[in-house]
Parts: C-alpha cells; structure tokens; sequence
C-alpha cells in the first residue's frame, strides 16, 4: 500500500511539473533584453465556447507577433484559460493582474465573466478592453462607470437599435412580437433598446413574452405572440432557444420572419432548425463575406489552416485600440513606466479613443461609457440553410 | 387561441405524465426517488438517436429500440447500484445518494462517447399538421399523445390485469408477505425498473425529436418530478393526471396571466397542493414503515 | 391430496446470533405430522425468531430445516413458499390496498404459466390461467368462509377477517405445511373462538401439518397435540401441554425461581 502511494505521489509530481515548466515556456515568449509591455489576455480556450476563445488567442498572437516584429519595444503575451467559467475568469483575472503584472488585460466575449472581475479591474487599477455584449460590463449601473473598462465593440444597446432600425426602414415590417429569456442579460439587454427604438420610430410591439434557462417549450408564449399576428418575432437568444422556439412557432403555423443578434450565427442553429429559421434577419459584429475582412480571414486560414470565427475581428477591434493608446503615449516612454504609470497612462489613452480604424469598425470610445455608441454592423440573413452577409448597416 | 392552449397543455403535459409514471413507479414499490430517472430519459434520447442515424428506422421501431435499449440499461443500473444498497437493508437515504452518482456518471458517460454538443434527429415525422384549423396540431405531438396514451394504457393492463402487475403491487404494499407468496421480489423490481426504463426510452426519443439531444435533456425531469408530487407520489393514475394538470396549468398561467410570473406561480401552487393536501390529487397516505 | 398424511417437517439446532446476542440457541423441533404443533414462550423467548429462520427471511448461523426430509436451510424467502411453507404473520402483512381477491390471487403467482412476453403477445392464454387462478383463490377464500368479501379492499377489513384473509392466502399456495404466528393476537375472545373452529377445520379438512406460535394458552389447550416451551432462546421443555406445563423448568422461567419447589 505505501509504495502505491509513493508511486502515485511521485507521479502527481512528475505531471505538475510537466505542467509547471509548460507554463513557464509560455510565460517566457516575448522576453528578450529589450524593452517590452505585458499584456495579458482571458480566452475561453476549453469548455462549452471553446471555438471562440480559440479563435480570439490565435488571432491576438498573430497581432502580436506582427507587433514584435515591427517595433523596438516588444509586447510580452501571456494568455490564461477562464474555461467559459465565471470563477474561474476571476482567479485568472488575479493572477494575470498580480503575478504577470499585465499593464491591460485583453477578453473577455463573455459578458457574465467581465460583471465578474469588473470590479477588481476598479480595485487594482487595470485596464481591460473587452468585446462583451453587456453594456453592464462598463457602466454596471445607471449613474456608475467603470473606470478600468472599457468596451470596444457594438453592445447590445447598439445591436437591439441597429435590429429595430433595419427592419422598420429595410425590411419594412411593421409589427414585431418578442420571445426572450428573462433571465439572461444576453438577450434583456437587446431586447429593451430594441423595443424603445422600434416603438419611438413607428413600429409597434404586438407582444413580449419570456421564458426561464431551463425551460424548452415555449409554445404556449408563442401561441400568445401569434395570435397577435406580427409581421416578425424577435428571438434574441441563444441557438438553441432560438432553434426550439422556430421549430415551435412553425409548428404552430407562423409563417413571419425571425429577428436576432449575435446568439444567431452558430452552424448548430442551422442543423437543429435549418428549415424553420429560413428567411430570417440578424445583425453580427461583421461578416467574412464582407470584402473588408478578407485580409485577416487570410491570414488566420494561412496560419492556422481553418477559418476564424468572428472573434477573431472582435479581438482585432481591442487590438486597434491598444495600438493606437500605445502609438499616442509612445511605445519608449510607455515601457519606461512603473507598471502603476503604465495601467494608468492606457487607461486615460483608452478613453480619448477617437476615430480609430478597427478591423471592422471606425471605432470612438464614448468617455461618458467607455463604449462606442454608434458602430456599423453586419446584416446576416439565413438562404438555403446557409448564413449569408447581406450589408453593413449603421443606425443614424 | 383557448383549445390552441388547451393542445398545447395536453401535449407538454403528456411528456410530464410519461416522466412522472416511471417516477412513480419506483417510488410505489421501492419507495425511494431515483434521481437517475432523468439520466435514463436522456440514455433514451441517445438510444433513439443512435439507432435512427444508423440505421435510418422510422418512428415506431426507433421507439421500440430506445424503449428495449432503456429498459435494459435501467435494470443494470438498479441491479449495480440500488440492489446491493437494498439488500444491505440500510437507509434508503443512499439510494438517493447513489442514484444522484449514477446520474452524473451517465451524463459523463454520455458525454465522453457523444460529446456535449446538441444532436438532432433526422426528420422522423413529416411537417405537415393534422389539422390547421380551428386549432393547429402539429404531427409530432398527434403522434406523440397517441403513443402516450397506448403506454399508459399498457402499463395499466400489465398492473391491474396480470400476474407480474399483481406481484409488483403486492411488493409495493408488502414486499416480506410477497416473498411469502413465492414472489421473487428480485425479479420483480427489475421488472418494474424495466418498465420506468421504457417508459423513460418514451420519453426520451420524444424530448430529443422535440428539444434536440443533448445530456443535459434529463434535467427536463424536474418538471416530471413535481406532476408526480402533484398527483401523489406512488400513484400511477395520480401521476397520470398530475402530469396532464401540470401541463395544461403552465400554459394557462402563461397564456392567460403572464410568462414572467407563470415560474414562479406554478411553484407557489405546488406548495400550497402540498400544505392543503399533503398526499396529492390522488395519493395515497404515505404511512412510514417500522 | 398428498396432504391426507401430513407432511413431515422438522428443525435441528437451529441457531442465530445477532450482533453478540443469541437470539435462537440450538433449537429443535419435530412438528406432528398432520397435526398441530404449539411453541409457546413469553415475548423476546425467540419464538418469531424461530418462523422468520424457517421462511427464509433470516439466515441461520447453524442448524438445518427440513421439510419430508427436503433441506430448505438458507434459501430465499420465495423459494421457500414455492417449497411449500405457507406462514401468516404476528402483525397481519396484507397487501392493503387492494382487494381480497387478488390478495389471495398473488398466491397463485408461482402457478400460474406465463410471463410477461405472454401478456404482452398472448391475451388468451392470460385469460385462460387468470381464470384458473380466480377459480383457485375463490376455493381459498370458501375454505376460510370470506366469499362474500371477495370485492373488499383489504384495508377496509376487521381485523378477525383479516387473520383469516391472510390464512386464505397462505394456503392458497397449497403447503405443505403451514405456520401461524400468534394468530389470536389483537383478536376479541368471539373471534378467537371462531379462529380455533377455522384452524381446527383446516386441519381436519386438508390434513395439513400446522405449527402455531401462541401466548394464548386456550387456544393452545384446544388446537395442539405437542408443545415447545421457549426461553431466551432457547427450547426448555416439549411434550403435551400438561407435561410441559408441569415441567420445572418452564415453572422456573414462568414463576421465578423456588417456584418448582412450592
């Protein structure tokens, strides 16, 4: 019995150390005898979204790699797998904060994550630039900002405007009834400055129905919404939800149009209720059909031999706007700083972000939010049971 | 839009009065709650699935398949994991614990070999409704009340009508005077797991067709769990009727007071059911053993 | 009926230990075959002890059962009645829920010839065996005199009716033998007296081998040819009911100690 324990001991050991020294090879990319800045980044390398934190890492390290190998001043990466888990988003958050010693930490897509560390961003006086939904992530209330976040996407407020406009004025429909999870701010937070804008502008908002996480039959809520005869429902969730609740609303004899967001462009979707969601409308942060993204959808194919997802833009856009902090302190003086001179010096760049070419996007950080508030955005429509990029579009 | 609802009630409903019938059947006869009930359901989901994308059967052998595949799989696990507790004659407060580990382990298990992503079922059923007017009925869900219905009635028949049905009582009332009786209660336990596994393979290829296959599809056992609650805890019929009534209330809370609230309505009135009639609709008096 | 002899049934050094405590010690007893075999003892002597070793539900530590030479020692409790040990309990056991006649009906389990792929697939063959069953259970129920209650719920029965539902059921199965333990217990002296005519009748009737565990000392004077006195486990003396009534030993266990002597 002692020696299997001291055999299993001796193993468990051998493994951390195995992993300790991967970590450290990691950790030690980017260093040299120059002068350099650590950045830090959270992706969702494992777990449920994994192809997303996936496509965000690769697409940072070539970022980085370009950087390196442009400028006298290196940028030092280390990057910290949050699972998708909120806990876990957290305990890195501290590490990359505290023992990396990152001037600004990059990530995450996961709004639940950024409510999360949001305020140990306030308490330790690190940026972050995040391509979460949730305008919670930088102003967690009404009259509350915070200083340390910032958002360098559209949020949903401008996804639910953008949704509202584009189906009053392109697709000229006129009556939308809603179908959201009351739950998730994902979808509250589209929901709400879509009904305001839809309503302010003219159209009319037949019914608004919710459902719980858990719940898998809606038809009951969509029986309700139906009898209201809207001309389209909004769906504004997750691709499953959105997938049951299609099949449901067809089965009960709607034949309108489905509205969305970015919960809509997943291949699962497409699979489950191909059919059912034909001929429906949302909007996403961009398109690679859209000519503009073409070089990074090369580049990325190129190096990692498969094709990004739209995080990869995503991150692209945090990227732009670091560069541009960083070009506007100077890159020399900026790794000249304590790192408490550099976390605040990107901070305040941060926030006098103007007209800063992105991937995507033009990108201005509005300093009262520490997000844009205005950004175009992809039309996507479902033909043939296949996604496809319809136009930019940008509310007025 | 009021008998729309009523259909959509019944149709939810079914599915509850399905979960809740195998759940109930334990708990009659062994009284004890197997929270792996909701893992077989999704072991069933899997069956179905499994079976139709390789062979491409239609609906009724895909549903005997899972029901058989379930069936088999709930007796291995009673056999593993409930017997040897059983027979050990300690507090059925283990089982509890162990069908809890069984489930998760089945999760995992199915987890590993299909992996967590959201499966879907080729077409089985056509699109077309039954009837469009005055009320849509959409062909899955005729399909479906049918089938439940032919299940209820089945496991009636085997209960009241035959010599396994007259063993599987008698245990539930008296499993020591059974034994006497030259009932092999072994046997009959496994029977009774065997058909909450068929029913649950029911359910399951149902659930998967209707809300796509994934392993989390068990967790649907929650709202199975409170119909038989609902229509008294080891009552067959009690969960038959608790299930129907859970269905048709929740839509008619969302339908006809407001789906922010029908969560927690539904809940409170579970509560309330209980505090007026701890039983349930049709349950009978729980009376604790010595 | 090959009960007309009466079966010969017999336990040796029957012994059970729980937990330290000898509840059975080395106990044996030769029923009278065909006739009615009394053990008698005060509560906690190990009597029920003794029944639950012989059906099955408790393993013996040591001894051995047999039934006409049949070694039945440590089987299951099922296979035990299917041997042809019919018993009734101290605390009725009646499935109560449901009717009279299908508590006597579960009886028949074991005889009756089909399975569930039968139920299933073969409707007239159920029909035909359930018949056969109905018909066996309703002569059960004749003999103990319950034919009229038949549609009852077993619950909703007084509890003279259901000792006897539950002797109906136990010889539904046809044993060869059968055990009553303490069968006038909670009984009013009316329906005791009716219970020593219905054993008595069975007895008679069927040729049936009874043992009978009992405090009731009348109806052990007036049913059992051959008494076992039981103390902490143990048999202390045997023979009719005035030899063992008269025995010092049991005189001792009963009125304390020097009571032989006065």
């Amino acid at each position: 019995m002692k020696r299997k324990r001291l055999i299993f001991v001796t193993l468990m050991l051998l493994v951390s150390m195995l992993f300790l020294t991967a970590c450290g090879q990691t950790a030690g990319q980017g260093q040299g005898g120059a002068k350099s800045i650590t950045i830090g980044e959270l992706a969702d390398l494992t777990g449920p979204t994994a192809v997303w934190g996936q496509a965000q890492d690769n697409e940072l390290k070539i970022l980085v790699d370009k950087w390196n190998a442009e400028n006298q001043v290196k940028l030092n990466h280390k990057v910290y797998d949050y699972k998708a888990n909120t806990q876990e988003a957290v305990s890195s958050f501290n590490k990359l904060a505290d023992q990396e010693k990152v001037a600004v930490v990059f990530g995450t897509n996961n709004s639940n994550a950024n409510l999360a560390f949001g305020p140990l961003a306030e308490a330790k006086k690190v940026p972050v630039l995040s391509h979460a939904i949730d305008p919670h992530s930088t102003t967690p209330a009404a009259d509350k900002l915070n200083q340390y976040s910032f958002l360098t996407v559209a949020s949903n407020i401008i996804q639910g405007k953008t949704m509202a406009a584009y189906t009053l004025d392109k697709l000229n429909l006129k009556k939308v009834g809603v179908l959201y999870d009351q739950g998730n701010s994902f979808a509250t937070t589209m929901e709400q400055p879509f009904e305001e804008y839809f309503t302010g502008h003219g159209g009319t908002i037949t019914a608004k129905e919710v459902f719980t996480s858990n719940d898998v039959d809606y038809s009951s809520q969509l029986t309700k919404i139906i009898s209201t005869n809207p001309d389209a429902i909004l769906l504004p969730n997750y691709y499953k939800q959105i997938a049951l609740a299609a099949q449901q609303a067809r089965k009960l004899g709607f034949k309108g149009v489905f509205l969305g967001h970015t919960g809509w462009p997943s291949q699962a979707l497409l699979e489950m209720a191909g059919k059912d969601v034909e001929g429906s409308y949302f909007v996403n942060y961009g398109s690679f059909e859209d000519p503009q993204l073409q070089n990074l959808q090369k580049e990325y194919t190129d190096k990692y031999k498969k094709a990004p997802e739209i995080n990869a833009a995503m991150i692209g856009e945090s990227f732009a706007v670091f560069t541009d902090a960083v070009k506007k302190i100077g890159a020399d003086k900026l790794a000249a700083m304590s790192l408490e001179q550099q976390r605040q010096a990107l901070r305040d760049a941060f926030e006098k972000t103007r007209n800063v070419q992105g991937v995507m996007n033009n990108i201005t950080i509005d300093p009262k939010t520490h997000r844009p508030e205005t950004a175009k955005m992809a039309i996507i429509t479902i033909k043939d049971a296949k996604f496809k990029f319809v136009e930019t579009y940008q509310v007025k | 839009m009021f008998w729309q609802q009523v259909f959509n009630g019944l149709s939810a409903g079914g599915i509850y009065a399905l979960i809740a019938v195998g759940f109930s059947l334990i708990y009659s006869i062994m009284r004890y709650i197997n929270l792996a009930h909701g893992s077989l359901i999704m072991i069933g989901a899997y069956i179905g699935y499994a079976v139709v994308t390789a062979t491409n059967f239609p609906l009724i052998p895909a549903l005997l398949a899972a029901a058989a595949g379930t069936a088999i799989v709930s007796v291995i696990v009673e056999r593993l994991a409930f017997r040897p507790i059983r027979v050990r004659g300690v507090s059925t407060l283990y089982i509890l614990v162990s069908s809890m580990v069984v489930s998760i382990l089945l999760q995992n298990l199915v987890m590993v070999i299909f992996g967590p992503s959201f499966r879907t079922l080729p077409q089985l059923v056509s699109d077309v409704p039954v009837v469009t007017h005055p009320i849509n009925i959409a062909r899955l869900d005729f399909y479906m009340m049918i089938v439940v219905v032919l299940s209820l009635v089945s496991l009636n028949f085997v209960l009241y009508r035959t010599k396994a049905g007259r063993a599987m009582r008698a245990v539930s009332f008296n499993p020591k005077a059974a034994a006497l009786m030259g009932v092999n209660t072994d046997r009959v336990v496994s029977l009774a797991f065997a058909l909450a596994g068929a029913l649950a393979g029911i359910a399951g290829i149902f659930l998967g067709i209707k809300y796509s296959v994934y392993p989390q599809l068990g967790e649907l056992i929650l709202k199975g769990f409170v119909a038989s609650v609902f229509g008294g805890l080891g009552s067959v019929a009690g969960a038959v009727v608790g299930g129907l009534a859970l269905g048709v209330i929740e839509v008619f809370l969302i339908a006809y007071g407001s789906s922010s609230f029908s969560p927690v309505m539904i809940y409170a009135l579970l509560v309330l059911i209980l505090l007026l009639r701890p039983r349930g609709i049709l349950g009978r008096i729980v009376e604790d053993k010595v | 009926m090959s009960q007309a002899t009466g079966a010969r049934f017999e336990f040796h050094n029957l012994t059970k230990v729980f937990g330290g405590l000898v509840a059975v010690n080395d106990v044996t007893v030769e029923a009278v075959a065909g006739g009615i075999t009394g053990i008698i003892g005060s509560n906690g002597a190990g009597k029920s002890t003794v029944f639950n070793l012989i059906s099955g539900f408790y393993k013996p530590d040591a001894g051995q059962v047999l039934l006409e030479g049949q070694d039945l020692t440590g089987r299951q409790p099922h296979e035990i009645a299917a041997a042809g040990v019919g018993r009734t309990f101290q605390n009725i056991r009646l499935f109560q829920g449901m009717s009279v006649l299908d508590n006597v009906r579960t009886a028949l389990h074991r005889s009756l010839d089909y399975n569930v792929f039968h139920a299933l697939l073969r409707l007239p063959k159920i029909r035909s065996e359930e018949k056969r069953a109905e018909e066996a259970a309703l002569e059960a129920l004749e003999l103990v005199g319950m034919l009229e209650a038949k549609e009852l719920t077993g619950s909703s029965l007084p509890y003279g009716l259901q000792r006897r539902l539950e002797i109906a059921r136990a010889l539904a199965m046809k044993p060869k033998i059968l055990l009553l333990d303490e069968p006038a217990a909670g009984l009013n002296p009316g329906e005791v007296a009716d219970l020593v005519n219905l054993i008595r009748s069975i007895n008679a009737k069927l040729g049936l081998t009874i043992l009978v565990i009992e405090h009731h000392m009348d109806l052990v004077a007036s049913l059992c040819q051959k008494v076992f006195a039981m103390n902490f486990g143990q048999v202390i003396a045997g023979g009719t009911l005035a030899e063992v009534q008269n025995d010092p030993a049991v005189l001792e266990a009963y009125l304390g100690k020097g009571a032989s002597h006065a």
